[in-house]
């Protein structure tokens, strides 16, 4: 057994087993006590999305036999059990709940002739040393100590922690009901998004992530897990069908932050969004920029039919609009305050890519 | 009024100025000479776009829109609207509502314009006080 065991900080420990769990990571609970075990696998199970199916097999303690929702399987015969929760599996990409299956005091054939046919989604309590299981052995390998027990990362912790991070970090020295709130409000977050998203490339419009996080109201970082997740769990890579927002575009949003009086940039390229940046509070959905343009396009047109329209500013009282038609569409929202011919300059200056 | 309007022609690339009611009925307007810019035509159609855009800034929540710069290739159409009233479309008893369309060439100097519509807006509105 290669494995590591470095010194870490519990919170470290506790990001890792939580985005393990989400990302249906393999684990073993290696202790000798089985009461010990059942009460690492109580907690671990904390992490377990609510949408998941539980699936416990082996000798299921009596403490965990009335946990909600449980699907326990008594089943003994090892190549019926493996064969019937492979079926499940085969179903989660069509629709059916992920599995989370829990086994409690797996040998090495249980290992040797079960686990070691399902590549993610399991937890095994068990006391050998030496976990026969290929894969994630030596540098991926992580172990992570709990009193009597270690609980050993069989698969490397994922890149992307940091919604897991955020959310130990935002309940630190708060009760475990918050935290649980808190994992499970995003779990569910980003099951959502991830059944939205796919509900949306079905009806085989083009979309960018910029469309996504602006109409779902995600952050960069959960529309990522979000692809990620559903990799896991449906077995379907849909960020290959999203668009990333073209990098002169998000090297232009991010320039735009040093104009003055900018409250939000939107970009468009054939009506499809493409970029979005919003530099002050102001709760304007992107439609409005698409909007303005679908109403005063015609007429635009009628007023000089072979005379392409650049830019239309338009001047309320609360802000300026500024809408003007390159390679793409921008649209600017300005405060009251802010001229806009001078922000065309400003935007004249930091927009060469054309 | 109309020497209001021929302040206008002052400006560099003017291509033609008029004051329209909010319906877009033409009150009174000035075009330049052999301008390729026909103020006939150009207009209306401005007026109208002023309306729709007021419209769809309430809609959006954007405000009430009171200005719009349209730049094309070729020109500039600039329409400020005067609305001493609440009604959008109507005008009120007592109260002005013109739009004034001003239509520039591409190339004009449209501080320039912006500063004299919006000092001269408020004389015309003088003279069409209900």
């Amino acid at each position: 057994m290669n494995e590591t065991s470095a010194p870490e900080r519990p919170l470290d420990g506790e990001v890792a087993l939580l985005a393990s769990i989400w990302h249906r990571n393999r684990l073993a609970v290696r202790c000798e006590d089985t009461a010990t075990a059942a009460e690492l696998v109580a907690a671990l199970i904390e992490y377990v999305p609510p949408y998941r199916q539980l699936v416990f097999c082996g000798v299921v303690p009596k403490t965990l036999r009335f946990v909600p929702d449980v699907k326990i399987i008594d089943l003994q015969d090892l190549a019926g059990l493996r064969d019937s929760l492979l079926g499940a599996i085969a179903e989660e990409g069509m629709g059916g709940s992920p599995l989370q299956i829990v086994y409690f005091g797996a040998d090495r054939e249980v290992f040797e002739s079960l686990l070691a046919f399902l590549d993610r989604g399991w937890v095994a309590t068990t006391a050998l040393e030496d976990i026969p299981i290929d894969g994630g052995a030596g540098a991926g390998r992580r172990e992570i100590q709990r009193s009597a027990a270690s609980i050993v990362l069989l698969d490397p912790v994922p890149d992307n922690t940091f919604l897991e991070e955020r959310i130990f970090e935002d309940t630190a020295h708060r009760s475990a009901s918050l935290r649980k709130f808190l994992i499970r409000m995003k779990q569910s977050e980003v099951r959502l998004a991830f059944d939205a998203i796919q509900g949306e490339i079905e009806t085989g419009n083009r979309y960018h992530r910029a469309f996504f996080k602006e109409t779902l109201k995600l952050r960069e970082r959960t529309l990522q897990k979000a692809f990620e997740i559903g990799l896991r769990e449906r077995r379907l890579d849909l960020s290959s069908y999203v668009e990333d927002t073209p990098p002169p575009i998000t090297r232009l949003l991010k320039k735009l932050t040093s104009l003055e009086g900018l409250l939000m940039a939107v970009v468009l390229d054939k009506n499809t969004l493409i970029g979005i940046g919003r530099y002050r509070d102001v709760d304007l959905p992107h439609k409005t920029i698409s909007l303005l343009w679908d109403t005063l396009s015609d007429l635009t047109e009628m007023l000089s039919p072979k005379d392409n329209c650049r830019s239309l500013e338009i001047s309320t009282t609360r802000y300026h609009v500024l809408l003007m038609r390159d390679d793409y569409l921008f649209g600017f929202i300005l405060d009251r305050d802010v001229l806009p011919t001078a922000f065309k300059v400003a935007f004249n200056k930091i927009w060469p890519e054309r | 009024m109309s020497d209001l309007l021929k302040d206008f022609s002052s400006i560099e690339g003017f291509g033609g100025v008029g004051v329209f009611t909010p319906t877009g009925e033409s009150i009174i307007k000035l075009e330049a000479a052999n301008s390729p810019l026909k103020l006939k035509e150009l207009g209306p159609v401005a007026n109208s776009i002023m309306i729709q855009a007021q419209k769809a800034a309430l809609e959006t929540d954007l405000g009430a829109s009171h200005f719009i710069h349209l730049q094309t290739e070729k020109a500039h159409v600039l329409v400020r609207c005067l609305n001493e009233g609440s009604d959008l479309i109507k005008t009120q008893p007592g109260k002005s509502h013109i739009h004034l369309v001003l239509i520039l060439k591409n190339d004009s100097g449209i501080g320039l314009a912006k500063l004299k519509i919006e000092s001269h807006i408020l004389k015309l509105a003088e003279a069409f006080r209900t």
